[in-house]
């Protein structure tokens, strides 16, 4: 029988507890026990920061969120931390970077292609800059193709796992070989369009495709069971790859 | 475990330009019986007859018989597999009137999914559809529609308290308190989950604390959304056995004489 890892290379733990509608107040326990009735092997990705911090970060912002992962990743060892970043703090941003590179950590994000505008346009192209140096990923907030292609066009060098919607999974054969370092993030309504992923996985690079849930925002149950149906008459090696392979190879290999 | 597709619509063609693929009533079926489905409920709509292309509101005295008839004919070729669901226009209030007769006396229990915003009406509580549903609910049908706005469904539920509504996509276009507190105000009126019932963890568990398990319909808009979502949604809500049964299948079962 084919094992299938399961990796969610799009979740994120609540820094401190917060109140998720219908839900309560999500604790990181509850996010873990979340993931696991998902049957999640691995969770990757950056804390979820308090709501404010995402438009007006303090300055140690990057090291408290990043010192947290780290320590959540020795209490769940099925989390693989991703670096929180943000241009407001740009210097502490670099050297959290840094430390977590050091540290096995592969991942920088959630970057938002507004950055690439001023007035955080010079330090956002300091972080993608470090990460191409580090040989970090960076995880994408895009939703289209258009938003993505902006940053890779920024930052040449670097590796991206982009949300592209469903526009980007239609045209995905196309986008993917226009820009030879980027991942298809799987993780929001291009999931879900009945037979869109079923009639493009034959056209798209398998090993560029990394499934996710963006929880704990939506139904990561939806989201998994969506990508399951759509690859239901794809290769064993395909589906294996989607659902966690490439994630494990880019995201796991060598980390904590 | 059984399970009846509330919320369905043989025919749909919204997404053919995206994917390429003409969802059949063979591919219908087979897509639903693939995700454990033993009966689709719901109406026929395809794009060409929505009101935002241009179609003029005349049109739906022809449009709305010529669903109703499709519909009928997408029971003849799927059997006991479909639920037929009808349309009706508060333009043409005789004309509906006689679409529900018709329909009732070849054994349809069930109108809707109504879909105003296609056709070019709004208000369910509107003089004229309430006379339509009227007629609905003195033959005992159920009716499946999309969700309006608060005050508008709090008014044909009051208007109307013996007919069986079931509004469509609970929580979905911003309405989810409001939807627990129209299942909490009326008895007669019912949600189905699809397509947006799974927008978020915890929806699921949260209406049938609310309202008890009675009151959810499984449904997934299919093939406007895929098959696969909503179930796995439900499933992932961590429900008690006999909290699954009810929405998955009971509930839809009870109301529609199944």
């Amino acid at each position: 029988m084919t094992v299938q890892r399961i990796v969610d290379a799009d979740a994120h733990p609540p820094f401190e507890a917060m109140e998720i509608p219908n839900v309560g107040l999500m604790t990181q326990e509850l996010f873990f026990g979340r993931m696991r009735r998902l049957r999640a092997d691995a969770v990757c990705g950056t804390l979820t920061p308090p709501a404010a911090w995402l438009e007006a970060p303090p300055e140690d912002a990057p090291e408290r969120l990043n010192a947290e992962a780290l320590r959540l990743a020795e209490r769940y060892p099925e989390y693989i931390p991703a670096v929180w970043v943000h241009p407001a703090c740009p210097e502490s941003s670099l050297r959290q970077m840094e430390q977590c590179a050091a540290r096995g950590v592969k991942l920088a994000g959630e970057f938002c292609p507004e950055w690439l505008e001023n007035p955080f346009r010079e330090p956002a192209m300091r972080i993608l800059a470090l990460a191409a140096e580090l040989g970090m990923a960076v995880s994408l907030r895009s939703k289209r193709p258009e938003e993505a292609e902006a940053v890779a066009d920024a930052a040449p060098g670097v590796t991206l796992l982009a949300g592209v919607g469903i526009a980007g999974v239609r045209d995905g054969a196309a986008l993917l070989g226009r820009r030879p370092g980027m991942y298809l993030k799987l993780s929001g309504t291009e999931l879900l369009l009945n037979y869109l992923l079923h009639e493009k996985i034959g056209a798209l690079p398998a090993d560029r495709l990394i499934f996710g849930t963006g929880y704990p925002g939506g139904n990561p149950g939806a989201k998994l069971g969506s990508l399951r149906w759509e690859l239901r008459d794809a290769s064993a090696d395909t589906v294996r790859a989607v659902l966690g392979g490439n994630a494990a190879r880019l995201l796991m290999e060598g980390n904590l | 475990m059984r399970i009846i597709d509330f919320h369905t619509h043989p025919l749909y063609d919204f997404h053919l330009r995206d994917t390429g693929i003409d969802i059949t009533p063979e591919i219908f079926r087979a897509d639903l019986l693939a995700n454990g489905v033993c009966m689709a409920c719901g109406s026929v709509i395809y794009d060409s007859i929505d009101v935002r292309h241009g179609v003029a509101v005349e049109e739906y005295a022809r449009i709305v018989p010529e669903l109703n008839r499709r519909a009928m004919e997408c029971r003849d070729i799927l059997g006991d597999f479909y639920v037929p669901g009808i349309h009706i226009h508060p333009a043409f209030v005789e004309l509906s009137c006689k679409e529900i007769e018709k329909a009732h006396a070849r054994g349809v229990r069930l109108v809707g999914e109504l879909v105003p915003y296609m056709m070019g009406w709004k208000r369910y509580s509107a003089p004229e559809t309430v006379e339509i549903l009227r007629l609905a609910a003195e033959y005992g049908m159920v009716v499946s529609m999309h969700p309006s706005n608060y005050e508008d469904m709090d008014a044909l539920a009051t208007a109307l308290p013996n007919l069986k509504i079931v509004y469509a996509h609970l929580g979905g276009y911003g309405g989810y308190e409001g939807h627990l507190e129209l299942m909490r105000r009326h008895e007669n009126v019912c949600f189905d989950y699809s397509a947006h019932g799974s927008d978020f963890d915890g929806t699921l568990r949260r209406a049938i604390d609310a309202a008890g398990r009675d009151r959810i319909l499984y449904g997934t808009d299919y093939p406007g959304a895929g098959p696969a979502a909503d179930k796995a949604a439900v499933l992932f809500e961590g429900l008690t056995d006999a909290e699954l049964e009810a929405v998955f299948s009971l509930n839809a079962a009870r109301l529609l004489g199944l």
